[in-house]
């Protein structure tokens, strides 16, 4: 007998639950792919798709998910996450609502289903058209539902009751969510049912305080909207008066009624009021049929600076404005040749043809077409400006789009131009956002000889604006180079704009004439500011200097200080230790102000001159002034000055100088005497002093005297130039002076004694004169020619010879007269009477009448006398080296 | 001996200038420079490397015109005027100067 309950299972067994199992669960999984595959295929034909299908923290994930109807993307999700199936709970990072319905009558919503297991659904961001993006969450259960919306501090509440299709709903609304300007809020309550066929609503909206940025007035409003089904009916009432933008006023009254159906407006009747600083406008809407299916209207504008009337009638869903013209303020004229047809529908098109006036200018839309729908709008179509405005023509062209979003389309054309000017300007529109609008124009042409171009940006920043400017053009005075490079950082509004600090006009190195300018560069050193008439600011300025063939101009650095109506600089030139201090004040359309200027001077400023500054120090002041001319007024303080012509020294120079300066005239005139301690021209002057009236033409001097030859000379009066005789007294000369002049330490001639008189001269350009010039002794004279071998063998020569010579070898002269005349040419005519006596001789009384003819020229030369004192040299050997062009090594 | 030591100067000065540098010997060839009667070279045709080079050579010119006047008791503006008239003279045909009427003419 054998036990089978504890006998072990057989092989054969084993096996068949093993291949039961396995069949199993090949079963199982062939299901599941089956309820996968036709879960899939279920989704396609509903027009579901499906992406990144996952499992996160125990739910399912979907990345992204769509429901297309036909070929239209209906609703687009991301982010989709279940995460519980009981009771169901889903998330929803965003959801995208788009229209998809088809043309045609639109329909009621369709409620959504009954018998719904409980769920709750939370979406992150829903996004739908006509609405800002949305934070919602819905929960159902037992057929009723729960909604929150929510954008900001926004909310709305909702409760739905499927099986009966009672709704309600409230919420508030801040009034700048439907635009930023204005303010206050809008309180929103309504009800109604909603069954499968069947909608109806009671929509009631408070406005609470509207008003609208910078006006202090505030108002109510209350709109009152109810819906049957398909039909709609609104009501807008003003308790109060409700402010608008600019000043202006909605004035109370039961101002709008409307009604319509889901696809437009049946009827309309409204009488809306405004008044405001610049007139009245007032809509009157008047039905022509019980049915309210066709009326007229009449829109009217009254004002100082506005008038329109603008008769409008409404028939077969369409609104037609009659053409005409509007008078607005600032002498703007908005006109349309032709009747303006609207369609009375939730969508549709329009062509706008319009023209604008002001003053001369026109813009104009041939083809501007507005089309709505899903509460977006977009204006397109070209644009023609054209005309006059501020003495520039202008004439420009657009052609895009216009929608809430901003302009799109080509970038817009702008020729301006004037004589002398032209400016091409173009401007992107694409990058504009009007809700923060940035502007990025360039633009080429040229200002009289001045090319220019560059580009401007800006951006709105609170109530202005801001941006840059980087322009370049070149000087076109200069004959070479002369780049002009701006950089600047600006802001501004009202008209009130200002360069930041720190923007900078550089001038490259260029050529003037023939002057190299070296580079300059001219930056705010804070921010400048201007109205458009003044500026305010302070200016730094660097200049490399100039260079000229003659002359040197070292770097100068300093500050422009603007103060509306005034300005002053400092200037500096560190190279010379210079400064100078320039003021203007603006009056009118001139101008007055001051310069000082305050100096060494300096070898290095000597060299384009003929003369060398050797030392010295100037210090002036100056007014000027510009009205219908410029005048220039002040004096120059000179002190202690020593210069040198190269051979001819003059030091220890004093004076001031008034200057007077006109366009048609100069006067410089001295202030007191000018003096010079010492002017040395081979002979030595000293203490001069004279005063001096010139025009830069005509020098007159007045009251010169200086100490010469042991005596002096002096002039009242000396003209140049002047082809009158011009009495030169000279006084007390030593004759012992005069014979050192021969620098011989054993002289031929000893004389002694003093001589004076008068000498005429004439002062011409062309050279000195001199007519009747009379020398006598001024007291006794005393004449001495000592033998020496030359004395001698002159006397030896000849027995007259000796005869003269024994007289005059010692004489006292009691009575001297020189009579002189010398030509321009420089012969001098001396004719001279000596009357005396010998003391060696028992004082035998002499009388020597002596003629003379001497070239005074070359009489100075030898005295190294006078500018003129190589002249004759220079002519001999300019005459030597035309024969021989070697360089004399003989005199 | 005056005047000799002067005009010795002077010719050593005009010499110096023209050998000063190969600088200017070329740009008075391409007609960017010139010699003018007042002693001093002139800029014909603007450059920047002309009158740099104008102004340097009359710098150095003017020193050595001032150092023969200080020595001959004569004027800075005389010994420049008759360095001119021996630089102009010694100008190779083809080059530049100054004529009296202040035109530029080709020698």
């Amino acid at each position: 007998m054998t036990d089978t309950a504890t006998t072990p299972p057989t092989a054969p067994a084993t096996h068949r639950w093993r291949r039961r199992l396995l069949l199993a669960l090949l079963l199982l999984a062939a299901l599941i792919a089956a309820a996968v595959t036709g879960s899939r295929w279920w989704l396609q034909q509903q027009g579901i798709q499906l992406q990144g299908l996952g499992w996160q923290d125990g739910g399912a994930t979907v990345v992204q998910w769509q429901w297309r109807q036909q070929d239209c993307v209906a609703v687009e999700g991301r982010g989709l996450r279940i995460a519980r199936w009981q009771p169901l709970t889903i998330s929803l990072q965003q959801l995208k609502l788009r229209s998809c319905a088809p043309p045609g009558p639109r329909q009621l919503p369709t409620p959504p289903p009954a018998g719904l297991p409980p769920f709750t659904l939370r979406i992150a961001s829903l996004q739908a058209p006509a609405l800002p993006a949305l934070t919602i969450a819905v929960t159902q259960q037992n057929e009723r539902w729960q909604a929150q919306l929510q954008q900001g501090a926004d909310k709305l509440a909702l409760g739905y009751r499927r099986d009966s299709g009672q709704w309600q709903a409230q919420g508030t609304l801040a009034a700048a969510r439907l635009a930023p300007q204005l303010l206050g809020y809008w309180q929103l309550q309504a009800r109604g049912r909603w069954l499968p066929g069947q909608l109806q609503a009671r929509v009631q909206a408070d406005g609470k305080q509207l008003g609208y940025q910078g006006e202090a007035r505030r108002g109510d409003a209350r709109l009152l909207a109810t819906l049957h089904n398909r039909q709609w009916q609104l009501d807008a009432t003003l308790p109060q008066a409700l402010p608008l933008a600019a000043g202006w006023l909605l004035q109370p009254r039961r101002a709008l009624r409307a009604s319509g159906d889901l696809d437009g407006v049946h009827s309309l009747q409204a009488d809306l009021l405004a008044s405001g600083p610049q007139g009245k406008l007032r809509l009157q809407l008047t039905p022509q049929d019980h049915s309210l299916q066709r009326g007229s209207g009449l829109l009217q504008l009254d004002g100082k600076n506005l008038h329109a009337r603008i008769p409008l009638q409404w028939a077969k869903r369409q609104l037609t404005l009659a053409a005409g013209e509007a008078r607005l303020p600032q002498g703007v004229r908005l006109s349309w040749p032709q009747a303006w047809q609207l369609p009375l529908s939730a969508s549709g098109s329009s062509r706008l043809p319009f023209r604008l006036d002001y003053q001369q200018l026109q813009l104009a839309s041939n083809d501007g077409t507005l089309l709505w729908g899903d509460g977006r709008w977009q204006w397109q179509g070209g644009l023609a400006l054209s005309g006059r405005h501020a003495g520039l023509r202008l004439a420009g062209q657009w052609r895009g789009q216009l929608d809430p979003q901003g302009a799109h389309g080509a970038p817009l054309q702008l020729n301006v131009s004037k004589p002398q000017l032209t400016l091409a300007i173009s401007l992107p529109v694409n990058s504009i956002d009007p809700r923060q609008p940035r502007l990025n124009a360039s633009f080429a042409g040229h200002y009289q000889d001045w090319p220019l171009k560059g580009t401007l940006a800006a951006q709105q920043q609170g109530n202005g604006w801001q941006g840059s400017l980087a322009a370049s053009s070149r000087l076109p005075f200069y004959s070479k180079g002369g780049a002009l490079q701006l950089a600047a950082n600006w802001r501004g509004s009202d008209g009130k704009w200002q360069l930041d600090g720190g923007s900078k006009l550089d001038i490259a190195e260029g050529i003037v004439g023939n002057v190299l300018l070296k580079p300059l560069s001219l930056q705010t050193a804070s921010a400048l500011l201007t109205d458009g008439n003044s500026a305010h600011g302070q200016l730094t300025l660097n200049s490399g200097g100039a260079v000229a063939s003659r002359w040197t101009l070292p770097a100068a650095s300093g500050t422009l200080q603007l103060d509306g109506e005034r300005a002053s600089a400092q200037l500096q030139l560190p190279a010379w230790r210079s400064k100078l201090q320039l003021t203007a004040n603006r009056h009118g359309a001139g101008g007055s102000g001051s310069v000082q200027l305050d100096t060494p001077l300096t070898a290095a400023m000597s060299r384009g001159l003929g003369v060398t500054l050797q030392q010295g120090q100037v210090a002036g002041k100056l007014q000027w002034q510009w009205q219908k001319q410029w005048q220039l007024d002040g004096d120059v303080q000179l002190n202690d000055v020593a210069l040198d012509w190269g051979g001819i020294l003059a030091n220890g120079g004093h004076g001031r100088l008034t200057l007077a300066a006109r366009p048609d005239r100069l006067q410089l005139q001295s202030d007191g005497p000018l003096q010079l301690a010492q002017l040395d021209v081979g002979t030595l002057l000293q203490e001069v002093s004279l005063t001096l009236r010139s025009d830069l033409k005509d020098w007159q001097l007045g009251s010169v005297h200086a100490k010469l030859l042991g005596g002096s000379l002096q002039a009242d009066s000396l003209h140049w130039p002047s082809s009158a005789f011009q009495p030169v007294t000279v006084q007390q000369l030593d004759l012992a002076a005069v014979a050192a002049l021969q620098n011989d330490p054993q002289p031929t001639v000893q004389l002694t004694g003093r001589v004076g008189g008068t000498l005429p001269v004439q002062l011409l350009p062309s050279g000195i004169a001199l007519q009747d010039g009379l020398l006598r002794n001024e007291g006794e004279l005393t004449l001495r020619v000592p033998a020496s071998a030359g004395v001698n063998a002159m006397a030896q020569s000849n027995r007259a010879v000796q005869l003269a010579l024994d007289m005059l070898s010692e004489l006292d002269v009691n009575d001297f007269q020189a009579r002189l005349a010398m030509q321009q040419s420089g012969l001098l005519d001396a004719r001279v009477t000596l009357k005396g006596v010998n003391p060696k001789q028992n004082r035998q009384p002499v009388v020597l009448n002596y003629s003379h003819s001497e070239n005074v020229l070359e009489l100075l030369r030898s005295l190294r006398i006078g500018d003129e004192i190589s002249r004759r040299v220079l002519s001999r050997k300019q005459a030597a080296a035309t024969r021989n062009p070697t360089p004399e090594t003989s005199p | 001996m005056k005047t000799a030591a002067r005009w010795m100067a002077i010719g050593l000065l005009v010499c110096s200038s023209l050998a000063m540098a190969l600088d200017v010997g070329g740009a008075k060839a391409q007609g960017l420079v010139g010699e003018q009667p007042d002693g001093y070279l002139g800029v014909v045709k603007a450059t920047p490397e002309a009158v740099s080079l104008a102004a340097d050579i009359n710098a150095k010119r003017r020193e050595a015109y001032d150092a023969i006047a200080k020595k001959n008791g004569t004027t800075l503006d005389q010994v420049a005027t008759l360095a001119g008239q021996k630089a102009i003279e010694k100008t190779p045909p083809g080059s530049y100067v100054k004529a009296p009427n202040g035109q530029w003419v080709k020698k």
